[in-house]
């Protein structure tokens, strides 16, 4: 059957030359555009380290007026404690936190360096927040190793209690479980309070500030009273039955009662209407948006292609179907056939297509900002493209071959 | 002419199927290469209110550092650099400055409801430079600027919201809590319009400039700036007048000296504000990929359709037609298969951008609710001729093969019927 597919693709040359033309383009094209798919798509599947599945993020600002009051901005933290316990205990809520520090969804980012004391050369940066204890019931992060033990999350104990992501503490200590072992910041030397002196806590899973992002080194600090500001963000976990139009509802009820001292309620966001801003505001959106319609723009030409194809070949082929017919072929057989025809066609394109792909990818043109390039991931994205194409093809030949089945032999071979 | 449209229309009537298969080809693929022409035409092209984009040159933020050793780095132009660089530029019409749009609260008085409004401090020139629509009202003028009024200009939009009617002339609310009075309204701006776009426009002076970064001696500050050049100004000699004008003013000997890094065109601001790749070329790129991949599908199919034709081809040349008129009237008839699917195309195209404004334009800290495509922009004339270009050079890709391999088929094999 092989033999006879080729050598009737072979005299068809002519016709099937542009498709094959075409089919190794868009090889070529699909294959790419899966390839930047999966440099992000990837990314994003890998969690995130924290969940902020229902929370909301809580923002409070200053009246510029008042900044300059210095008797109500003496009293300046009472009125965020009292804002933080209205919050708190607003209907929907089940746990609310404030912190500062790198915020996800957002290009505020906040990054020291930390040392351990037996080597002071020896410094890792890392992104870092400055939360309260229930930040991590808020945020559903659990330890991997470690207790995270709240009664003790204060910036007051010496030395400092810290939580670190798995990749600080491995970069610090050379062991990812450092659990009890301490450290200090070199950079605070000069500063007012030179003396730092922070230890490990609990080690937290691997950390990123975005889906679309790879992960960072991470670290934890209680946050003091003294630094308790209008610079915090205050995130809350509400409940499930809560959500929907939880952030008008709070706008609404809040506004005025948050109006305390020189303080206003600034503005209520989900995390994830934060995060469809933030990759909007990346241009991830965009890049795949666009990669996407592309991909089923060229689909739907291939679809189209093969389609029109195999109906004038149905047409042509009238007599040679029939005469299969007679000499006792199936119609399922002549469907195989048809099928077999255009997935041959497609693996005679794959070949060079492959070889082309294989350059661009050893010329170093894929995107793999957020995945390394590997092997498995060629020829995963490769036979993803081969295999999405198959299918198109398959829905092409579909009608074509169903009309081809339904020719009576006796008639078309009467016409000829 | 008549001859031609009626064997077209029988034809197709006749191939119904591939009259079908090759017109929704080819209104997709007129419909991506539009959505990708369309892109660029907004943000590129000379539309009311940015009606000068092709004349306008964009500063940088630029930034001050100690001259001594180059410490204290500070982004931002101050008022004294500003006027050293740009003040009466040759072969510069007007220019204007502006500070950065940012979101503020804006409430009504006596009311502790506060919505978050995008604001624009803007020069008192800013509404001669771009084109408004004022519905209402009138811009605040030199005088008001000079002397610091809380005078501002607001959107349609905002109007309607604040207070209730587009009429708000002479009404009061607070902008970041400070009292503001409406002397105008203009019509809505959509945001995709990166510059002229704000809900609010308050003059730059409210903004206290002398205040930022006073030790630099006024070359540090928060402004940016707008040219709009001459017709026929090159924007290279700007640039090197502005660097000419710079390197005179670190020379006189402050503290502090000042960079301006880049001066940008309208495309290069737009596109690729930190690459160096052009815009035009990615752009036409994607529209030469959009266009070939489905020009080889459709022309295959054309190749097929053209074997049932090759003995009227053949009679026709035996009767003494030449290649070039066979040529031509095969080019013909599926033009008009390409024009109905370019229309169709066109229509698509428009449903595509308007459905995916948010994220075709939705990137630079913009309003997504405030990405209005209207008619006006959908609709301009430009595009039309777009779609037609696109048209020809579609069917040009996609006859041109097939029509000259079944012309240059020996008339007498074919006749013959090999």
């Amino acid at each position: 059957m092989w033999k006879s597919l080729f050598s009737q693709i072979w005299n068809q040359r002519r016709a099937n030359v542009w498709i094959w033309a075409e089919l190794m383009i868009v090889v070529v094209l699909l294959w790419y555009g899966i390839d930047l798919v999966y440099n992000y798509e990837g990314a994003a599947c890998q969690p995130k380290g924290y969940d902020t599945e229902h929370v909301y993020d809580i923002t409070v600002n200053i009246k510029p007026i008042l900044k300059h009051d210095s008797v109500m901005m003496s009293r300046s933290q009472d009125y965020i404690k009292q804002i933080y316990s209205l919050i708190s205990h607003y209907p929907g809520v089940e746990e609310a936190c404030y912190y500062y520090g790198s915020i996800p969804y957002t290009n505020n980012i906040m990054s020291e360096g930390y040392a351990p004391h037996s080597d002071s050369t020896h410094v890792s940066g890392c992104y870092i927040r400055y939360v309260n204890s229930s930040y991590f019931k808020v945020f559903r992060l659990k330890p991997v190793t470690g207790k995270f033990n709240a009664t003790r999350w204060r910036a007051s104990e010496y030395p400092m209690p810290a939580l670190m992501s798995v990749a600080l503490c491995d970069s610090i200590f050379h062991n990812p479980a450092a659990i009890g072992q301490t450290c200090f910041n070199p950079y605070f030397i000069g500063s007012k309070s030179p003396v730092t002196n922070y230890r490990v806590m609990a080690i937290l899973p691997q950390h990123k500030l975005g889906d679309y992002e790879r992960y960072e080194p991470f670290i934890y600090l209680p946050l003091s009273d003294d630094d308790m500001g209008w610079w915090m963000h205050f995130a809350v976990r509400v409940s499930p039955d809560a959500v929907s139009g939880f952030a008008g509802r709070f706008l609404n009820d809040m506004q005025p009662k948050l109006a305390i001292g020189p303080y206003y309620l600034y503005e209520v966001h989900s995390y994830s209407d934060m995060k469809e801003a933030y990759d909007l505001e990346q241009g991830t959106v965009n890049y795949l948006n666009a990669t996407y319609s592309i991909l089923s723009f060229f689909m739907f030409n291939v679809f189209l292609t093969i389609l029109g194809t195999f109906w004038f070949r149905t047409r042509k082929r009238r007599s040679e179907i029939g005469l299969r017919m007679a000499l006792g072929s199936s119609r399922r057989d002549i469907f195989r056939y048809y099928v077999s025809e255009g997935v041959l066609l497609l693996l005679l394109a794959a070949i060079p297509a492959f070889i082309i792909s294989f350059n661009i990818r050893v010329a170093d043109l894929t995107v793999h900002t957020l995945m390394e390039v590997t092997r498995g991931r060629f020829l995963f994205c490769f036979i993803a493209a081969v295999a999405v194409l198959a299918l198109t093809i398959l829905l092409g030949i579909w009608f074509p071959a169903r009309r081809a089945m339904r020719i009576q032999p006796a008639e078309a071979l009467h016409e000829d | 002419m008549k001859q031609l449209l009626a064997q077209t229309f029988n034809l197709i009537r006749q191939n119904r199927f591939f009259a079908v298969v090759s017109i929704t080809g080819t209104a997709f693929t007129i419909a991506f290469a539009m959505v990708v022409v369309m892109i660029y035409d907004f943000r590129t092209a000379d539309i009311i209110p940015e009606g000068n984009r092709d004349r306008m040159i964009y500063t940088d933020t630029g930034y001050t550092q100690r001259r001594t050793n180059g410490s204290n780095v500070n982004s931002g132009m101050g008022r004294v650099a500003f006027e050293a660089l740009f003040n009466d530029l040759p072969g510069v019409e007007e220019v204007t400055w502006y500070r950065g749009i940012s979101k503020a609260p804006c409430s009504l008085p006596a009311s502790q409801v506060t919505f978050n409004y995008f604001v624009r401090p803007v020069a008192a020139n800013w509404f001669s430079f771009f084109q408004y629509d004022f519905i209402a009202g009138r811009p605040f003028n030199r005088e008001e600027y000079d002397a610091r009024r809380g005078v501002g200009v607001i959107t349609e939009r905002m109007a309607r919201r604040l207070f209730g009617t587009t009429n708000a002339v002479g009404k009061e609310f607070l902008s970041n809590f400070f009292p503001v009075k409406v002397v105008g309204v203009v019509r809505d701006v959509s945001s995709i319009f990166q510059m002229a776009y704000a809900d609010v426009f308050l003059p730059f002076s409210l903004e206290n400039e002398d205040s930022y970064l006073t030790w630099t001696a006024g070359l540090g500050g928060i402004r940016l700036g707008l040219l709009k050049l001459l017709p026929g100004t090159r924007p290279a000699d700007v640039k090197v007048e502005v660097q000419r004008r710079q390197d005179r003013l670190n020379s006189t000997g402050l503290e502090y000296v000042f960079e301006m890094n880049h001066l940008y065109t309208h495309a290069e601001y737009t596109f690729f504000r930190d690459h160096s790749i052009s815009a035009s070329l990615v752009y036409g790129l994607l529209v030469v990929v959009l266009l070939l991949v489905p020009a080889l599908s459709i022309s295959g199919l054309i190749h097929a359709q053209m074997q049932s034709r090759l003995t009227e081809i053949a009679v026709r040349k035996a009767y003494g037609a030449s290649n070039v008129s066979v040529v031509g009237r095969l080019f013909s008839e599926s033009l008009l298969t390409t024009v109905m699917g370019g229309i169709a195309g066109y229509l698509l195209s428009c449903l595509l951008v308007w459905s995916g404004r948010t994220w075709l334009f939705g990137t630079g800290g913009v309003d997504l609710s405030g990405i209005a495509l209207d008619g006006n922009l959908l609709l301009r004339p430009a595009l039309f001729f777009a779609v037609l270009g696109l048209c020809l050079v579609f069917n040009l890709l996609s006859v041109g093969l097939p029509a000259w391999i079944a012309v240059h088929r020996s008339i007498a094999s074919t006749l013959k019927g090999e």
